[in-house]
Formats: structure tokens, C-alpha cells, sequence
């Protein structure tokens, strides 16, 4: 773990205590400066997002850091289009997520910049890893809906909002579809540069388990609808810990070798 | 008798543990690792596991009217089916069946070494490509024709060039001492690296990216061709504590050459590819008469006669061949349609038709 004394890093660190400040201010029921704050630290993340695109010279979704500085950013569109459009809220737990998201990019992972190898020039690059991320922010948030599912089953206070195991449920809507272009974006790059449409890679076979668990959630959920809304709530979280397996463990465990060791 | 709710719970307890088993065994084979993870799931054990969800899928298709009636679940439960289908068709399995029994797939995958300026039509497995060039270095009399292969395609591919694209100023000289890294430089004009007193002082005097060394009056001239061919050298001066100078040559092919005094000091010079090219030539036809011209790069490969022709690997020392995987495109269009299909399904069943009914996502417990 090293402080980043760069501008990048400043970025990063400022985008992060954006969404600490917001957080709080929410907390002490200043909604007005939360969301203005809130704001702020999305628009730190786009700006450290493009200096890290036009610094490297691609888009920036090729290693752990540049995956996390993405994620970072999604969070507050993810928010706003969730409370406008599908009614779930929850907004101070995702400026929490961002937090999290962006720890990783502040302190963890190296941001020396790379160069692509020959295998992710192809244009399936960026959709391929765009969609999963996207995916995995939305997946995010379904598991804080899920874990207030199970913590706090009376459901939100907010009156338009939905209460949260039909907030777990729409979340995994939203991403499910982005889950299973990313899985076939990868499948079809694969056939691209690997000859093979499937390799039976760590990294494959870990992507094909977390899709899995949300498809047996859909299925559960369909057999028995909301009768057991905590079992319910579990299976988005067991999604969650599958989908930080493939992210994480895979990458940087040498437990799982593969061709998807570069992305560490 | 089984009534027909009793038989829908049925079916639906059955597809849910079958996921759930599926989603146990690609964890088992994720932790097994790619090659074993491939034997597992292509064992015998495995095909019955693999037709049982395919003809579940197709029972649950039959058995619940919702999932015909709905165009998004339609087409999910359809799309897993081909893919499904895809590949179990396209397996080695498959290939081996109906090599047996109709005579007519090739093998589902293998290798073929081409040198520049020759053809080749033998599909051989990696081990046999690996003996074969052994047996080359070795100048062993067995003649590359002799060499056992897996098949033989009905056209011959010839290599007409390969090459490979660097990063510009983006090599990188290592050094070590004793084989242990004691640093690295930028591969750039100027660029010095000093080790201290004891030991020399590296310096950057030239870069090459086609090295060739000619004797012209008993003299040794060295030039950077920019003809045809690849081979990138460094031109260091190395000064030694007791004030000699030296030039040494530094190849990145070459890593064995670059080791300096009595060995206590090597360096490595290292570029980044940017992509590998190799120019074929499609050989077809009775008279072997030239065909359809096409460069294949990573990401790039050549479709042609059942056969995706990829770049794989190349002669690192002094690429004069290139490497190609070759496989066979049986059932790679049912696989494709599958993906299709289940694409267009879940997006149709998961925004598409709520945004259309002006629905927030997923209202309902489908």
C-alpha cells in the first residue's frame, strides 16, 4: 500500500473525500450540500478518468487500477438513474461504494502506465471490459440493497421508493443483461485472438460462476417469488462474492494461472 | 400420476440444481486450471451432464407455455440450447465420431510451422512441431517431410513474410550481475547507467532495428538495414573503473551473446510488440496456384476451406517462421447464433420490452 503523489492520485484521493464529505453531510440531513458535494466528487472522477486516458494513450480499463478508477466513477450516474428511474435508493451506502471502489486505485494497485499487448488491440476491448464494469457497479449496489434487505426488512422510509428486496431485484435486472454481453463479448474476442470461443480459463470459468448464481437467483425467484425474500437476499450476495472472486482473487492469486494473467 | 404443476415444480427444482451443479463445477475447474478444467469438461461423465441440461432446456421450453409465450424467455432458453448444441458439435469429441463414423471433420485443432518462402499443409499437435524443430537444431537427418503429423488440409498455406511491429522508444536494457537484476535503462541514444565505482559505466550509443555486421577490406562494418528483416541491437559503451573502453552489441534475439568480461555482468535488451504479422498465401488448386492473399495479426486471423488460421507463435531467435493455430469452424455458427439468440433475449426480456411499456426494470417476478 503506497500514497500516489502524482496528479492522478490527488484526483483520486479528492474524488474520494468528496464522497466521504457527501456521505456525512447526508447523514446530518444536509441533503442540498450532500448531493452538491456528491456531484463534485463525480466530476474529480471524470477529470481523473480522462488525464488517465489521454496519460496512457487508450482507454483506461487495461489493469486493476485503471478497472477501479472506472468504477469509481459510475457510481453517482448509477445513483441518480436508480432513484429516477427505478425508484431504489439508498444513495448515502453508494457514496460509501465509491469509497470503496476508489481505495483500491488510491493505494493499492500500480498506476504505471502500460502499454497494450498485441491480444487487447482488438476492438472488443473496450466494450468487453465497459460492460462487465458497469455490470459489476450495478451488482454493487443490488448487494447493499440485499444486505438492507436482510438487515432492515421493514424497507426504505421513502414513500416512492421500492422496498428493498424488489430494489435487489431490479438492480440485477439492470446489470443481469450487461453480465451476459460481457461474457459473450469476451467469448467472441477469445475466438478473435485464441481460436478458441471458450478456453476453460480460471478467469472464464469464474465469470461463467458469478452469471450462474444470478441466473439460479432468477429461477429461485421465480419458483417462489417473495416467500423467501431473505433467501432471496442471499443469492444476490453470493453473486457479489463470485463476481470479487473473478475481479480480484483470480487476477492476483497465482492459485489461478491463465491467460488473463496480464490483467493484474 | 404426477400432475401438471407437480410436474412444472419438478422441472424447475431440476434446472435450478443443475445451475447450481454447473456453477460447482466451474469453480472445480477454475481451481484445477485450464488444461485439466478442459479434460474434465469434455469427460464422458460430463456429456451426459451437458446433453441433460440441453434436453431440460428443450422439456422446459415444451412443459411451461410462459416460456414460449414470452419472445425474451423464448429466445434466452433457445439461445442456451444452441450454444449448448454449438458445443457439444464443435468438441473433440464430435470431431472424433464423425471422423469415425461419416469420415469427413478434420481434427478440431492443431499447429503449423511455415518457414518464409515455403508452404506447408500439415496440421501437427504442439508436441510434434516442438520435436520437429528439435530435430532441426540438432541437424538430426530426419527430414522435416518425415515428420508425423494429425492431418493433412486439401490447399497449402505459404509464408511470405513475417514481421514484427515494436513500440517505439519503448525498449528497456536490464542488467544483471551474477544473474541477479541490479537494474535497467531506457533503450535510448545518451541514456547512462553507473553502478558505482567498482563496477562500469553503461552508455547508449546507437539503437538498430535491422543489426547487420558486413567485412568489406578485411574490416567490420556494422549497419542498421532497412531492408527486409528484423533483428534490434543496442550499440553500449562500457567503461570500466580502470578507465578501458569498450563497444559491445547487445541483440534482443540474441539474449545468450550479451554477457560481458568473464561474466559477472549481463544485459538484456527487451522491446515491447506492439503485433506479429505473418503474410500468407493460400496455395489451392491442382497446379498449387496462388490463391487468396491475406495478413493475419493477433485478433486478425484467416478464415478459409473449415479453417480459422491464427498467429501463435514465431521463430524468436530469427524469424524466418511463424507458427499458426489452426481450427476447425465446425459448429461455430451454432454457437454464434446461440449467443445471439440469448443476447437478444435477455435484453429484450430485461429493458427493452419494460422501457417500451414504459415499465421500470423487471416489475414483475419473471
Amino acid at each position: 500500500m503506497a500514497i500516489k503523489w502524482t496528479i492522478q492520485g490527488c484526483l483520486i484521493y479528492a474524488a474520494m473525500a468528496a464522497y466521504g464529505l457527501a456521505f456525512v453531510s447526508i447523514v446530518w440531513r444536509r441533503h442540498k450540500t450532500g448531493t452538491l458535494v456528491y456531484q463534485t466528487g463525480f466530476m474529480i472522477t471524470v477529470v481523473a478518468f480522462i488525464y488517465r486516458w489521454v496519460h496512457v494513450g487508450h482507454v483506461p480499463m487495461q489493469n486493476l487500477f485503471e478497472v477501479f478508477l472506472t468504477m469509481g466513477m459510475l457510481i453517482y450516474p448509477l445513483s441518480v438513474f436508480s432513484r429516477r428511474r427505478l425508484r431504489v435508493g439508498v444513495e448515502p451506502a453508494d457514496m460509501l461504494i465509491g469509497i470503496v471502489l476508489l481505495f483500491p486505485a488510491g493505494f493499492v494497485f500500480d498506476a504505471a502506465p502500460q502499454q497494450l499487448p498485441p491480444a487487447l488491440q482488438c476492438f472488443l476491448f473496450a466494450p468487453h471490459v465497459a460492460v462487465y464494469v458497469i455490470a459489476y457497479v450495478i451488482m454493487a449496489k443490488a448487494t447493499v440493497q440485499a444486505i438492507y434487505q436482510l438487515s432492515r426488512p421493514a424497507g426504505p422510509k421513502g414513500t416512492h421508493l421500492v422496498d428493498y428486496e424488489q430494489a435487489t431485484y431490479r438492480m440485477i435486472c439492470l446489470g443481469f443483461p450487461l453480465m451476459t454481453l460481457g461474457l459473450i463479448f469476451g467469448s467472441w474476442w477469445g475466438h478473435l485472438a485464441w481460436g478458441d470461443y471458450w478456453g476453460w480459463d480460471p478467469k472464464e470459468l469464474w465469470s461463467l460462476a458469478s452469471w450462474l448464481v444470478y441466473l439460479a437467483y432468477f429461477h429461485f425467484r421465480y419458483m417462489y417469488g417473495r416467500k423467501h425474500a431473505r433467501l432471496n437476499s442471499i443469492w444476490a450476495i453470493a453473486g457479489m462474492a463470485a463476481i470479487m472472486i473473478t475481479l480480484l482473487w483470480v487476477n492476483l492469486s497465482r492459485l489461478f494461472g491463465g491467460l488473463h494473467n496480464y490483467a493484474t | 400420476m404426477i400432475t401438471n404443476i407437480k410436474m412444472k415444480k419438478l422441472v424447475m427444482w431440476v434446472g435450478l440444481l443443475l445451475i447450481v451443479a454447473l456453477t460447482a463445477l466451474s469453480i472445480v475447474g477454475a481451481f484445477l486450471g485450464t488444461e485439466r478444467a478442459k479434460e474434465l469438461f469434455n469427460s464422458p461423465a460430463l456429456v451426459f451432464f451437458w446433453v441433460a441440461i440441453t434436453v431440460l432446456l428443450t422439456g422446459g421450453m415444451l412443459v411451461f407455455g410462459r416460456l414460449r409465450q414470452k419472445a425474451g424467455l423464448l429466445l434466452i432458453h433457445a439461445g442456451c440450447v444452441l450454444v449448448l448444441v454449438g458445443g457439444m458439435y464443435s468438441s473433440q469429441a464430435s470431431h472424433q465420431l464423425l471422423r469415425e463414423y461419416f469420415g469427413s471433420a478434420g481434427v478440431p485443432h492443431g499447429y503449423m510451422a511455415i518457414f518464409e518462402g515455403q508452404s506447408e499443409n500439415r496440421i501437427m499437435a504442439i508436441e510434434q512441431i516442438n520435436v520437429m524443430f528439435r530435430n532441426l537444431k540438432k541437424q538430426r537427418r530426419t527430414s522435416p517431410d518425415d515428420q508425423p503429423y494429425l492431418q493433412k488440409l486439401p490447399f497449402r498455406m505459404r509464408l511470405n513474410d513475417f514481421r514484427i511491429e515494436y513500440y517505439e522508444n519503448r525498449g528497456k536494457l536490464l542488467i544483471y550481475a551474477q544473474k541477479k537484476p541490479i537494474g535497467q535503462m531506457k533503450a535510448l541514444v545518451g541514456e547512462e547507467f553507473d553502478m558505482g565505482p567498482e563496477l562500469p559505466r553503461i552508455r547508449i550509443l546507437r539503437t538498430f532495428r535491422n543489426f547487420r555486421i558486413n567485412i568489406k577490406n578485411g574490416k567490420r562494418q556494422v549497419s542498421d538495414d532497412i531492408g527486409k528483416g528484423e533483428n534490434p541491437a543496442l550499440e553500449v559503451e562500457i567503461s570500466r573503473p580502470d578507465g578501458k573502453t569498450e563497444k559491445k552489441y547487445i541483440f534482443e534475439r540474441f539474449p545468450d551473446f550479451n554477457v560481458l568480461g568473464d561474466g559477472q555482468l549481463q544485459m538484456r535488451y527487451v522491446l515491447m510488440p506492439k503485433d506479429y504479422f505473418s503474410d500468407l498465401e493460400v496455395e489451392d488448386g491442382e497446379d498449387g496456384q496462388a490463391g487468396t492473399l491475406k495478413t493475419i495479426e493477433v485478433n486478425k486471423p484467416l478464415h478459409y476451406g473449415g479453417y480459422y488460421f491464427y498467429q501463435s507463435d514465431y521463430d524468436h531467435e530469427s524469424g524466418q517462421y511463424t507458427i499458426l493455430s489452426v481450427r476447425s469452424d465446425t459448429g461455430l455458427i451454432v454457437v454464434f447464433a446461440g449467443y445471439f439468440l440469448l443476447c437478444a433475449g435477455v435484453f429484450w426480456h430485461f429493458w427493452f420490452r419494460n422501457i417500451i411499456a414504459g415499465r421500470a426494470c423487471g416489475p414483475r417476478n419473471d
